[in-house]
């Protein structure tokens, strides 16, 4: 017999393969080879059915499993998917969104703004309470929120919070101020009051899971382990019972909330596979996410998985947006970038991804707030080849080649391609690939001008603000900002911020690295004459601006003056002559520049911020109106309006050329109801799970 | 004490390499473009306080840098991250400001290592087997069917055949799980998705070494003097053989750990893999160096009990730094 030992024990916990009895091998024929692989095989194959033949569990309770992308951490302090179950599923906030992702309030009765959407009054419902029992009340929020504002001393992440608008939120953060000076008031346990630096639409700003209260008791004795279930508490409809980092998590319903929930007694969350579909077609998960065209179209033809398919319109847009690169090319001319975005047929893309995205001639899909507000790029192949000609290149000679930067493994690639191809049968123009590792063109897409860039277009997504869901800004603000300025601005600021210190700034106020610098207060002179001549300049710019939205956008708070005079301060006080020169060298770049690189549109030191306030373009000054309308809005309306009208500028540079929204493609098992798609956030997941509802199966 | 002496010399030799590795990897992310902050489109976040309120933006991203040591010379960088990586003092990630990277580990860790002993044991029950077959019926239809399937065991990835896998066993007989972690039939389809390439590598060192060996004088004066057959090849070919094997058992198993990466996303596991995948993409500087840390500690570990355990399969080897 085949000298093949094979043990399982009775709890099917441990299986032992193992080989025996060397000695009594005779291996004398090929009949015995064969023997032992017919042999092994039998056993595996008994093995396997005697694993699988556990018994199954009794469903006698209502139970979900979802995939969802691996959850590190559930603290909600943090840039990661854990915003998936934070935000409304295992925490609870003031406000939050509905199963239609429409902003609701949840903890909060009523609200009111005054000062022109600048403060914020809030009124708590009285019957909340944490899963331990314990009632919730105002100081939570504000205990939650200073913690999340400054956690290890270190504000790195407010950037992700709201807390960077209230007033001395981000000073609180960096250690400069006590909590005190903060914008937060609680007037009694069931009112809070928040100040805002300028106007913002504070509901929907509350819905993000930096927004939600911890249960501080237990968050300050485990700072880093309070959301393991051995001490979850939370005040969302679920809490937490078990959890493994990038595995498994289950949630059972929180017995103390009091709120809209389905009747899903327990939900497991596991990590979303590669294969997804094969796990949903086996049956270990109820709802899942896929996004291969290929699955898509297997699933569509397939009839029971096609009828299990939702195919919902995200605003998660993805447009052409130009490289910004500091050589001079053609598309530098606005006829050529028109050009280009006429000769993209969008139906074709649409075909090419499989049905998998729906194309549209302006930001954002139909069905997005802003979508009629914006005149579309037409489909014009007559009207391309015109501008084309207009701008000098017939036929798109002289161009040479453009450069499409494409993330390596970046599943539009197909479209990609398409647009190459419609870009040089259309217009003659060479468009050539180039796979791009993720780290290099994020750097390209949100980093400071490189030198190294050439002329060409990037992929871009740009999902509406998640935390403004309710207002739909969007991040035209931020290409607004930083993206479409001509050529000769663009090289003027990056002769400036690309070296390591400014040399312009380097000849005229001396050399910041000189360790000799600034210890003199005689070493000031220059930078104190630059300051005075930059700030009253300045100065008389905003005061010039009759915008109110465009004086919050551009005027500084504190004041440059403030600032200096902290400079200053800090170089009086300082003991070492090293603690003079770094107050200098900070001084120096207030005034002459980091070095560090910067955005196309120059830095922020004050003598190039007032080259570009005397060289602004009167269609970047409109865009840094509307861009200040948008971000500065307070009410749906206004910001719907002002948001149109933002997309509608980038429309007209032509720097963004807007093609097509993925839809998300998800599968539910048919008792599986109000499976809510987060179509805000830039991750790619299900939440606010307390709708979920099942039938009976 | 000489065997002391040898050990001693290694740990030093193991701490210098690893050290450089992490000098070496450190830098070369540091002068590569990209950052953090812009692979995961934060510049899009701050823009408004950018623009708005730029001295406060410097001091938030100078308290960032100072929090992680950004702030410092390169060397000094780079001499941090080695002191912290062999005092296990991890820090946070990037991503995760708030949750120590020591904590996900000691979560993970143990699945990937699990997955991969796993696999590389099966693959050592399986493989040594049919490189005896292979060896002993040499230039036979057996040796070539052997050779055959260990060329296909190590042609085909693991994430293909792991796919395969899924389908075979989820979808089209739906027998054993195809996802999660923990249970000893959850264990079954990726070790074994693991495993099929060190199948074939184990399948032919094993075939080759026991061929040499068998042509070894002792194994001729064996059979001279009678010993059966069975005997000769079990006894004494067989553990001669063994040394070679050993060679590649040790390394195996720390590169298959680095393998788990494409089978841990196929069967949703939590191990190493989601770290490993994101760490570099995102310029995560802790979490990358944490890797790097893992991953290179583990290969030359390996290859340290692959040489202690020379001394043990063959007396004649005589460990000497």
């Amino acid at each position: 017999m085949i000298p093949l030992e094979g043990a399982i024990d009775k709890n099917n916990t441990y299986i032992l393969i193992f080989l025996t009895g060397g000695d009594r091998m005779g291996l004398k024929d090929s009949k015995r080879a064969a023997a032992v692989v017919l042999g092994a095989s039998t056993l595996i194959g008994s093995v396997i059915s005697a694993l699988s033949a556990s018994p199954a569990i009794a469903a006698t309770k209502n139970v979900v499993t979802i995939a969802e992308p691996a959850i590190t951490t559930l603290d909600p302090n943090g840039w990661g998917n854990q915003w998936a179950l934070d935000q409304g599923t295992i925490m609870e906030g003031l406000f939050g969104y509905d199963k239609n992702n429409r902003v609701v309030p949840k903890i909060a009765t009523r609200w009111q703004s005054s000062d022109g959407g600048r403060v914020w009054t809030v009124w708590l419902r009285h019957d909340v309470k944490w899963s331990n029992g314990k009632p919730l009340n105002a100081n939570d929020f504000y205990q939650s929120w200073l913690r999340n504002a400054k956690w290890e001393g270190s504000a790195g992440s407010l950037w992700e919070s709201f807390f960077q608008f209230v007033v001395n939120g981000t000073n609180y953060g960096l250690g400069l101020v006590p909590a005190s000076q903060v914008g937060l008031k609680v007037v009694n346990p069931y009112e809070l009051q928040i100040t805002l630096a300028y106007p913002r639409n504070l509901p929907g700003l509350l819905t993000t899971a930096p927004a939600m209260p911890l249960y501080m008791p237990v968050v300050n004795k485990q700072p880093t382990k309070w959301f393991l279930p051995q001490y979850f508490v939370g005040d969302g409809p679920y809490v937490v019972k078990s959890f493994t980092p990038n595995g498994n998590i289950v949630l059972q319903k929180n017995l103390y909330y009091k709120g809209t929930v389905g009747n899903v007694d327990e939900i497991d969350i596991v990590p979303q596979s590669t294969t997804p579909v094969e796990t949903y077609m086996s049956g270990k998960v109820d709802v899942t996410l896929f996004s291969s065209p290929s699955d898509y179209r297997y699933v569509q033809r397939n009839g029971t998985l096609s009828s299990q398919l939702t195919k919902l319109t995200t605003w998660n847009f993805n447009s052409l947006a130009f490289t910004r690169s500091l050589q001079g090319s053609a598309l530098d001319n606005l006829l050529v970038r028109k050009a280009i975005a006429e000769a993209i047929d969008r139906s074709v893309l649409e075909k090419v991804m499989n049905g998998t995205v729906q194309a549209s001639g302006v930001f954002g899909p139909p069905g997005y707030p802003m979508y009629s507000l914006q005149k579309p790029i037409p489909y014009n192949v007559a009207d391309a080849q015109k501008l084309l000609a207009k701008a000098g290149y017939p036929g798109g000679k002289g161009i040479g080649t453009l450069t499409m930067y494409v993330g390596v493994n970046d599943v539009n690639l197909p479209a990609y391609e398409a647009i190459v191809q419609q870009v040089k049968q259309n217009l003659g123009i060479d468009l050539q690939i180039e796979p791009t590792p993720l780290s290099v063109l994020g750097t390209f897409q949100w980093g400071p001008s490189q030198l190294n860039v050439k002329p060409g277009y990037m992929p871009s997504q740009s999902p509406p603000m998640w935390w403004d869901g309710s207002g739909l800004v969007d991040e035209m603000s931020y290409y607004s900002a930083y993206n479409d300025f001509p050529l000769w601005w663009r090289q003027y600021a990056a002769a400036r911020n690309l070296p390591k210190s400014n040399p312009f700034s380097v000849k005229l106020y001396g050399d910041p690295n000189n360790k000799n610098l600034g210890v003199k207060w005689s070493d000031w002179a220059k930078l104190q004459a630059a300051f005075n001549k930059d700030n009253t300049y300045l100065n008389k710019y905003f005061a010039s601006i009759k915008d109110p939205d465009l004086r919050y956008l551009l005027v500084p708070a504190p004041s440059y003056q403030t600032t200096w005079d902290e400079y200053v301060a800090q170089w009086k006080s300082a003991k070492t002559p090293a603690d003079k020169h770094a107050a200098w060298a900070a001084a120096w770049n207030f005034v002459g520049g980091t070095g560090a690189g910067g955005p196309a549109s120059g830095g922020t030191e004050l003598d190039l911020l007032v080259w570009q306030y005397q060289h602004l373009p009167a269609d970047k000054l409109k865009e840094y109106i509307d861009w200040a309308h948008e971000d500065f809005a307070y009410t749906n309306q206004q910001l719907i309006s002002a948001t149109a009208k933002l997309d509608q500028d980038v429309i007209n540079s032509a720097y963004m050329v807007p093609l097509y929204a993925p839809y998300a493609l998800y599968l539910t098992k048919p008792w599986v109801h109000g499976v809510v798609y987060d179509q805000w956030e830039f991750g790619n997941y299900f939440y606010l799970l307390q709708y979920l509802n099942v039938s009976p199966h | 004490m000489r065997f002391l002496v040898f050990l001693a010399k290694r740990i030093v030799s193991i701490i210098v390499t690893t050290a450089v590795i992490i000098a070496l990897s450190y830098t070369l992310m540091y002068v590569a473009p990209g950052s953090f902050y812009n692979s995961q489109g934060v510049g899009a976040q701050v823009s408004l306080m950018a623009t708005q309120n730029p001295e406060t933006y410097k001091k938030i991203m100078k308290q960032w840098d100072e929090r992680y040591g950004l702030d410092k010379p390169l060397y000094e960088q780079i001499g941090l991250y080695i002191v912290h990586s062999f005092t296990l003092n991890f820090g946070t990630s990037f991503e995760n400001p708030t949750t120590p990277i020591l904590d996900t580990l000691k979560k993970s860790f143990p699945v990937s290592f699990l997955l991969a002993l796993g696999s590389t044991v099966l693959a050592t029950i399986i493989g040594i087997p049919l490189g005896i077959f292979a060896a002993l019926r040499r230039n036979t239809w057996i040796d070539y069917l052997m050779s055959t399937v260990s060329v296909f065991g190590q042609a085909i990835p693991a994430y293909v055949l792991g796919v395969f896998l899924v389908l075979l066993f989820g979808v089209v007989w739906n027998i054993l799980p195809i996802n999660g972690w923990g249970t000893l039939q959850q264990m079954i389809l990726p070790v074994i998705a693991l495993a099929a390439g060190n199948v074939g590598a184990i399948t032919r060192y094993m075939r080759g070494s026991l061929i040499d060996t068998m042509q070894q004088d002792f194994i001729r004066t064996a059979r001279a003097k009678g010993v059966p057959e069975a005997r000769v090849v079990m006894k004494h070919a067989f553990r001669n053989s063994l040394v070679a094997l050993a060679t590649i058992l040790g390394p195996q198993l720390a590169f298959t750990i680095v393998g788990t990466v494409w089978v841990e996303q196929i069967f949703s596991i939590p191990g190493m893999g989601t770290m490993l995948s994101t760490a570099f993409g995102a310029n995560d500087y802790p979490l990358a160096i944490t890797s790097v840390f893992i991953l290179s500690m583990l290969v030359m570990i390996m290859n340290l009990l692959v040489d202690i355990s020379y001394r043990l399969l063959d007396p004649r080897v005589k460990l000497e730094a």
